[in-house]
C-alpha cells in the first residue's frame, strides 16, 4: 500500500482532485476534511450536520465511514459525496 | 510573489452604527455561488472559455461610499486567466450577504445584542506571500473539464414555446440565461405530484447546454430540459412538508440517467408543496383563481440547492397544488450568486422531437 493516493472526488455537480491522502485515514475522516475543501457546508441554516456518503464508482457501492482509504481505494479511483438533505416548506 | 488578499467579517451593528458583537469571517465556501455565477457570467459573454471552473479567482471589495473602509457595500470577483491576469470582472450586490447574516442571527441567538439583526459587512486586508491552505493535509484542486455544450436553433425552440410570465423573456438583456423547459417533462412531474397525494414528492430535471447554431459568433448560452427522473422516496420519508433524498436516492437518479443513454446533464431538481390540500380546507373562500401560495422557495429549498446544485446553470423548479387554483409552478435559479425566482419557456415539443433534435446523426455535436 503506497503511503498516499490520489483521487477524484466529486459532489454532485462538480469533479476535484485529491491528492497526497493519507492512506491510513478512514473515509470518515477523508470526508470531513474535504468538505470544506470542495466548498460544501458541513452544517444546514438551524446548526444540525449535513451528513454526506462518499459512493465509490468503480466499486459501485457507498463506502463506511471506517473503512479505510487504502485499503478500500487505489490511485484514480473516483468518489462522489451524496448528501443527506432535506427540501420542503420548512 | 506576493497578492492582496481580503477576509470579508459580519459585524452586527445597533440602530445607531455601533458595533454590538464579535465580527464573524466568511469562510470561503460563502463565496462559492458568486465565483461560479461571475464565470458562467464570462461564459455566456464569450469571454471566458466554456470551462466548468475558473483558473483562478480574487475577491475584491468595494467600499461603501458614505462610510469607507472597511465597510463594503458589493464585491468584485476578478475570475483570473491562465496568465493570472484579470480576464473578466462581475459586481455582486451587498444582498449577497443577507442570507449568511440570517444564518448567523439564527445560529447564534443573542450575540446580536437586543434582537437587532443590523449588519455591516467588512474587509480586512490580508497581504500573503503564498496561496496556500492552513490545512495542508492533503490539496484539492478544482477540475476544469469543458461544458458539454450542444448547438441548437435558439429562434425554433423560442417560436415553439411560450413565457412563463406571459411574456416573452428578452434573451440576451437581463441577467438570467434562457431556460426551456419542455410541457411533457412539466406534464410528467405534475403527475409525479398528483400521485403523491398529500406528501411530497421530488426528482431531477434532465437536458442539455446550448448555444444558437444560427449565430456566427459564440452566442448567449441557454438550456433546454428534456426529461424529468423522480425521486423514490421511501414510506417513512414521505412528508406532508418535506422531502428527503437520501444518498441511495442520488444513486438511483444518477444510475436511472445512465441508463437513459443520451449523454444528458442533470440541469435542475423540482419538488411539489401539496401542503395546501390541507391547509385550504374551505375552498369558498379563497377567489383567486391566480393563488400561487404554494409556490416559493422555503430557506430548506435555498440551503438544498445551494449543497445539491450550486452551478451557476442550476435551477429549481416548485409545483404548487392549492384546492381553489389547482396545479401551479415556478422556476428558481441563481443570479449573481443568489437563489431568484425567474422566467422560463414552456416548450411544446415532444419528446421524440427533442430526440431528434439533440441526436440526430451529423446535427448538434457538442462543441
Amino acid at each position: 500500500m503506497s503511503a498516499t493516493l490520489t483521487l477524484e472526488v466529486s459532489d454532485m455537480q462538480k469533479d476535484f482532485s485529491l491528492k497526497d491522502i493519507p492512506s491510513t485515514a478512514t473515509v470518515g475522516e477523508l470526508i470531513s476534511a474535504a468538505i470544506p475543501k470542495m466548498n460544501l457546508p458541513s452544517k444546514d441554516d438551524s446548526g444540525a450536520p449535513v451528513c454526506y456518503r462518499a459512493r465509490h464508482e468503480q466499486a459501485g457501492r457507498h463506502l463506511n465511514d471506517s473503512e479505510i482509504v487504502g485499503d478500500a481505494l487505489k490511485n484514480d479511483d473516483r468518489l462522489v459525496l451524496e448528501p443527506n438533505i432535506e427540501a420542503g416548506v420548512g | 510573489m506576493s497578492e492582496v488578499r481580503y477576509k470579508f467579517f459580519i459585524v452586527p451593528i445597533d440602530v445607531d452604527g455601533r458595533q454590538t458583537g464579535r465580527p464573524v469571517e466568511l469562510v470561503e465556501s460563502v463565496f462559492a455561488p458568486a465565483i461560479d455565477w461571475t464565470n458562467l457570467d464570462g461564459i455566456r459573454k464569450n469571454v471566458l472559455p466554456p470551462l466548468t471552473a475558473p483558473s483562478g479567482f480574487t475577491l475584491v471589495p468595494r467600499w461603501s461610499e458614505t462610510l469607507c473602509e472597511p465597510v463594503v457595500d458589493g464585491f468584485d470577483v476578478q475570475i483570473l486567466g491562465e496568465d493570472s491576469t484579470v480576464a473578466f470582472s462581475g459586481t455582486i450586490p451587498l444582498m449577497y450577504f443577507e442570507q449568511h447574516v440570517k444564518s448567523f442571527t439564527r445560529s447564534n441567538n443573542g450575540s446580536t445584542a437586543q434582537g437587532v439583526s443590523l449588519f455591516r459587512i467588512h474587509a480586512v486586508r490580508e497581504d500573503s506571500g503564498v496561496c496556500d491552505s492552513a490545512d495542508s493535509t492533503f490539496t484539492v484542486e478544482k477540475i476544469k473539464r469543458p461544458l458539454d455544450i450542444r448547438y441548437t436553433s435558439f429562434d425554433n425552440l423560442l417560436h415553439a414555446s411560450t413565457c412563463s410570465s406571459g411574456t416573452h423573456q428578452e434573451s440576451s438583456s437581463g441577467s438570467d440565461f434562457p431556460v426551456f423547459i419542455t410541457e411533457e417533462t412539466i406534464d410528467k412531474a405534475v403527475q409525479v405530484s398528483k400521485n403523491s397525494g398529500k406528501t411530497e414528492s421530488g426528482g431531477i430535471l434532465v437536458g442539455y447546454l446550448c448555444r444558437d447554431s444560427h449565430s456566427d459568433h459564440a452566442s448567449d448560452i441557454f438550456a433546454v430540459i428534456t426529461a424529468q427522473i423522480h425521486a423514490p422516496v421511501e414510506n417513512e420519508d414521505a412528508r406532508e412538508t418535506s422531502i428527503r433524498f437520501t444518498p441511495a436516492t442520488w444513486s438511483h437518479l444518477r444510475g436511472a440517467l445512465r441508463d437513459r443513454h443520451k449523454e444528458e446533464m442533470i440541469l435542475s431538481w423540482y419538488h411539489s408543496h401539496p401542503f395546501l390540500k390541507s391547509i385550504c380546507g374551505d375552498v369558498t373562500e379563497c377567489k383567486d383563481a391566480t393563488c400561487t401560495r404554494s409556490v416559493f422557495f422555503s430557506n430548506a429549498d435555498v440551503q438544498f440547492h445551494r449543497i445539491a446544485f450550486s452551478s451557476a446553470y442550476s435551477t429549481a423548479l416548485v409545483i404548487g397544488d392549492a384546492p381553489c387554483s389547482g396545479v401551479s409552478y415556478g422556476l428558481y435559479g441563481w443570479r449573481w450568486g443568489m437563489v431568484v425566482k425567474r422566467d422560463f419557456y414552456i416548450l411544446r415539443k415532444s419528446a421524440s422531437e427533442m430526440n431528434r433534435l439533440f441526436h440526430q446523426e451529423g446535427n448538434n455535436a457538442s462543441e
